[in-house]
């Protein structure tokens, strides 16, 4: 897979500006763990690196091409991302709903026809790849919290992107999904693909991630292994929190 | 195969039209008379009032059920319609606008110049990259202006009989359908239609959201304009050629997810072969209803079948949220 690398991105929204000079690098096979406190840019971060976002100044580029200057589809197919907030606003099938990651594939006449061979295994192996294969007859809307967060990945994995952009995707969800959406993202990683990812429990990015990029105020404040960028220096002054004993504690607490 | 049956019951309702009316003709006299063959004046009733008078029913319906059901899949709200969005009210301005000038033969142009503009305005004011909600609040608020200016024109009324001319066009019928209409509505609404269908792909894709539709290369821009430009095609000549009439847009496509489900790209040409036997129905029940002097509006009609039926959905149906 080609390199992403991010050059002295700025972005933000109107006067307010989120994302401040930040730079990087990024390739195939790293599960990447975007951290940093509510409002630090992640979100932003991911949308201008999708291309949904535009940069007031800097560049990303994949495989040396300017993912903003890409044709919409042809980004689509090398970007996956996996947003915030997802809701189905119809009471549609689980497969219906990951068969949307085909998309990018289909030309305008998709309205109307049918799923071809090739699609259709991707979306098989994109549900496999989830467990999710007796959810898959199911409608959304009668689907937990859990099961709901297994389908919209397999979404996001059926779309075949080299990369993928996840915004918080266990938000919410009981340590056994936590677990399991992690190791799916694993398996993406090992397979050849670079994940990017938003968490907010550090336990788990350090058990996961082969590196962490800690955003403050909107600027890449530590770049590394987990364990080497998860300095004290780092915990107290982002994210106001100390480490007695192994455990992320507040101060006040501890 | 429900949608077989759809598609059936579409096409008799349509032929319905043909012989059901205050004149006793047979359904094969009324064939017959279609392709010019039996009596003068069955000839001359069903060529010449009832078959443009059908298919106008049918193109009309077809383009507020297609319309509906588009804005309803890309605004994710079963609420949205183009009557709702204010297109219809545009159209009805343009209309009215003739009507106040004495210009009654030019009330279908005006119609068509008063949605192409409510429509510009509105795409204006949603802009590049902005989403749904803003298309429902900018469609409101045109709708809205364009309701008070058409009370504005009406408030100026030069005289009584202009004044009930304006009452009564807005109130919708067929009764005044024939060839030139035909001509007018139906490759106008054909384009339409054939607009809205291009953006089902899309409008699929939207079901994850708008971030989400952008990062799997959905174009929001290209969407909003096939969109804009086929309801205002499909409304605009719908007005021009049978007035205001409500609701078909709304409830059609409501009906239609209940049976065929939710997907959006279906639903807009299912929602445009019910429309179209529905509207062709409605209108035939205006003219069965008919009695002596007093005319049944079908916009009235449709009104008082799609109210209540749309409140029994509303409580009754599954939510969508």
């Amino acid at each position: 897979m080609s390199e992403l690398i991010i050059k002295n991105l700025s972005a933000g929204y109107g006067e307010r500006s989120v994302l401040r000079g930040v730079n990087g690098a990024a390739r195939g096979g790293e599960i990447i763990g975007l951290l940093g406190p509510n409002g630090s840019g992640k979100t932003t971060l991911m949308k201008t690196l999708l291309g949904l976002h535009k940069p007031s100044s800097g560049e990303v580029t994949l495989g040396a091409k300017s993912v903003h200057a890409m044709a919409a589809k042809v980004r689509a197919k090398s970007l996956a991302y996996l947003a915030q907030t997802r809701a189905a606003p119809w009471p549609m099938t689980a497969r219906n709903i990951v068969a949307l990651g085909r998309a990018p594939h289909q030309n305008i006449f998709g309205g109307f026809g049918r799923i071809n061979p090739a699609d259709a295994r991707a979306i098989d192996a994109a549900i496999d790849a989830c467990g999710a294969g007796d959810l898959a007859g199911r409608d959304i809307t009668t689907l937990s919290g859990g099961e709901q967060a297994r389908i919209f990945l397999a979404r996001a994995l059926a779309v075949g992107a080299d990369v993928l952009l996840a915004d918080e995707p266990v938000a919410a969800l009981d340590p056994f999904y936590q677990l399991t959406i992690m190791e799916v993202l694993r398996a993406k990683a090992k397979a050849g693909g670079l994940v990017i990812t938003a968490l907010h429990d550090l336990s788990l990015a350090s058990h996961y991630c082969d590196r962490v990029w800690v955003l403050d105020g909107g600027r890449l404040v530590a770049d590394g292994p987990p364990e080497q960028a998860l300095t004290d220096a780092v915990l107290s002054g982002v994210f106001n929190i100390s480490r007695p004993l192994g455990g992320f504690i507040p101060p006040r607490i501890a | 195969m429900k949608i077989a049956l759809l598609i059936i019951a579409a096409i008799l309702a349509i032929i319905a039209a043909l012989f059901i009316g205050p004149a006793p003709i047979s359904i094969g006299e009324a064939l017959a008379a279609l392709l010019g063959k039996g009596e003068e004046s069955a000839v001359l009733i069903v060529q010449q009032i009832r078959a443009p008078r059908a298919a106008l029913a049918a193109i009309v319906g077809a383009g507020l059920g297609a319309s509906g059901a588009a804005l309803q899949g890309y605004t994710r709200n079963p609420l949205a319609d183009g009557g709702i969005l204010g297109f219809s009210a545009c159209a009805a301005l343009g209309a009215v606008t003739a009507l106040y000038f004495g210009f009654a033969a030019w009330t279908p142009l005006a119609a068509l110049i008063g949605a192409g503009l409510g429509a510009s305005a509105i795409l204006m004011l949603v802009g590049a990259r902005k989403g749904a909600g803003t298309l429902i609040l900018a469609g409101v608020g045109i709708g809205a202006l364009a309701t008070a200016l058409t009370g504005l024109v009406m408030n100026f009324a030069p005289n009584p009989w202009a004044l009930s001319e304006i009452v009564y066009w807005l109130m919708g019928s067929l009764r005044e359908a024939d060839m030139n209409g035909l001509i007018m509505a139906g490759p106008l609404t054909a384009i339409g239609i054939g607009a809205l269908l291009l953006t089902g792909a899309d409008l699929r894709t939207l079901s994850l959201g708008e971030d989400t539709a952008v990062s799997l290369g959905v174009s929001l821009r290209r969407v909003q304009i096939l969109l804009i430009i086929g309801v205002a095609l499909c409304i605009g000549s719908g007005v021009a050629v049978a007035g205001a009439i409500g609701f078909i847009g709304l409830f059609i496509p409501h009906i239609m997810r209940m049976i065929y489900g939710p997907d959006p790209a279906r639903l807009i040409w299912l929602s445009a072969i019910a429309g179209a036997g529905f509207l062709s129905l409605a209108d035939m029940a205006t003219r069965l209803l008919a009695n002596g002097g007093a005319v049944l509006y079908l916009g009235i009609l449709t009104s008082l079948i799609g109210v209540p039926f749309f409140l029994y959905l509303a409580v009754k149906a599954p939510h969508y949220e």
